[in-house]
């Protein structure tokens, strides 16, 4: 019998997702580990993959030549490299780098088409979360950009939500009605 | 112009099916405005989902002191307000028509009833949500782009 790659990671798995179902997703992904510094994605290289942080902190930055603007962090329990996917872009819209050793879930984007059309519930669940960092990363960055003295730009935001905060579990007919009324 | 026909071409409406198109065309509401006309007006929320189907729709922030900043100006086929709808918190932006647009919107009713993802017309359209939600960080990362060409002239 073959190890259980995952079983490190299967709790965190089930929380994200709000199932103990995990294997539509872990049947089309994959572990990949990264070393502090190391360069996930480039900014405007190719990418076909998205990824969820399993342990470890990551940075995001905007480059152009040798000049970047930071945009955030993105610790465990966060995805990266969706953007490229949404778009039906095959290039990374920023550069994703390790700050600590980091273990990811790699999913490939024909992966994740595949669990749309074949997988509905999984797939919406993962939507989800998506749709709930997309929404903190468009509200984290500040609307003025802060200049270092070595010439960087900082635009320093929490792109993460923490794991606690994360949607667990989908809105019902009551949580349509809250938010209808305006009822928090 | 078929408003269900060109739900299909956007990329966003990829896993929607015939009815799902029927569905959503049918809840959205097509109008024209005027030059001028403000959909979503900054820190006030949205109240429907809009997707521009001709002429431009230009996006702007007031900054400090009232000063107004363009950030960016919006195409046919782009949707926008998805943010503040998703959220319950108020538009970051002022949206106000650039010259005679036409308009589909949703109303925050049928929004929230296709929001929900416990159907798979709801997958579907949470499906359209994260596209939309995407080009707009796509946009923003272009825009610091610029930015930093325009602060660092290359040569």
């Amino acid at each position: 019998m073959s190890e259980d790659i995952w079983a490190e990671y299967r709790d965190l798995l089930a929380d994200l997702l709000g199932t103990d179902d995990l294997a539509p997703l872990l049947d089309r992904a994959a572990p990949v580990a990264i070393d502090n510094g190391q360069v996930l994605l480039k900014d405007s290289e190719p990418t076909d993959s998205m990824y969820l942080v399993l342990s470890g902190r990551l940075e995001v930055h905007i480059e152009l030549d040798t000049h970047t603007i930071r945009l955030g962090e993105i610790e465990a329990g966060n995805w990266v490299g969706e953007v490229a996917y949404y778009t039906h872009c095959d290039t990374a819209c920023s550069t994703v780098m390790a700050l600590e050793m980091s273990t990811l879930l790699r999913l490939p984007f024909e992966a994740y088409t595949d669990l749309v059309r074949s997988q509905a519930e999984v797939a919406c669940r993962l939507t989800h979360l998506l749709i709930a960092m997309q929404v903190q990363r468009l509200r984290a960055t500040v609307n003025d950009p802060v200049l270092d003295p070595e010439g960087r730009l900082l635009m320093l935001g929490d792109l993460s939500i923490p794991i606690d905060q994360q949607p667990l579990h989908h809105g019902g007919v009551l949580d349509f009605i809250r938010k209808l009324t305006g009822i928090r | 112009m078929l408003l269900k026909k060109y739900l299909s071409t956007l990329p966003g409406f990829a896993f929607m099916t015939e009815e799902d198109l029927d569905h959503i065309a049918s809840a959205m509401d097509v109008e024209e405005y005027p030059e001028g006309h403000v959909f979503l007006y900054q820190d006030k929320p949205a109240r429907a989902f809009h997707l521009l189907l001709e002429g431009a729709v230009k996006v702007g922030y007031y900054g400090r002191l009232n000063r107004y900043h363009a950030v960016r100006m919006l195409k046919p086929g782009e949707f926008f307000g998805g943010l503040s709808l998703v959220d319950s918190k108020p538009v970051m932006a002022n949206y106000a028509a650039d010259g005679d647009v036409k308009v589909a919107s949703l109303p925050l009713s049928a929004f929230l009833l296709l929001y929900q993802p416990n159907s798979a017309l709801g997958c579907h359209f949470q499906h359209v949500i994260a596209s939309h939600l995407a080009w707009d960080l796509k946009a923003r990362h272009l825009a610091l782009r610029d930015l930093l060409g325009k602060l660092y002239p290359a040569g």
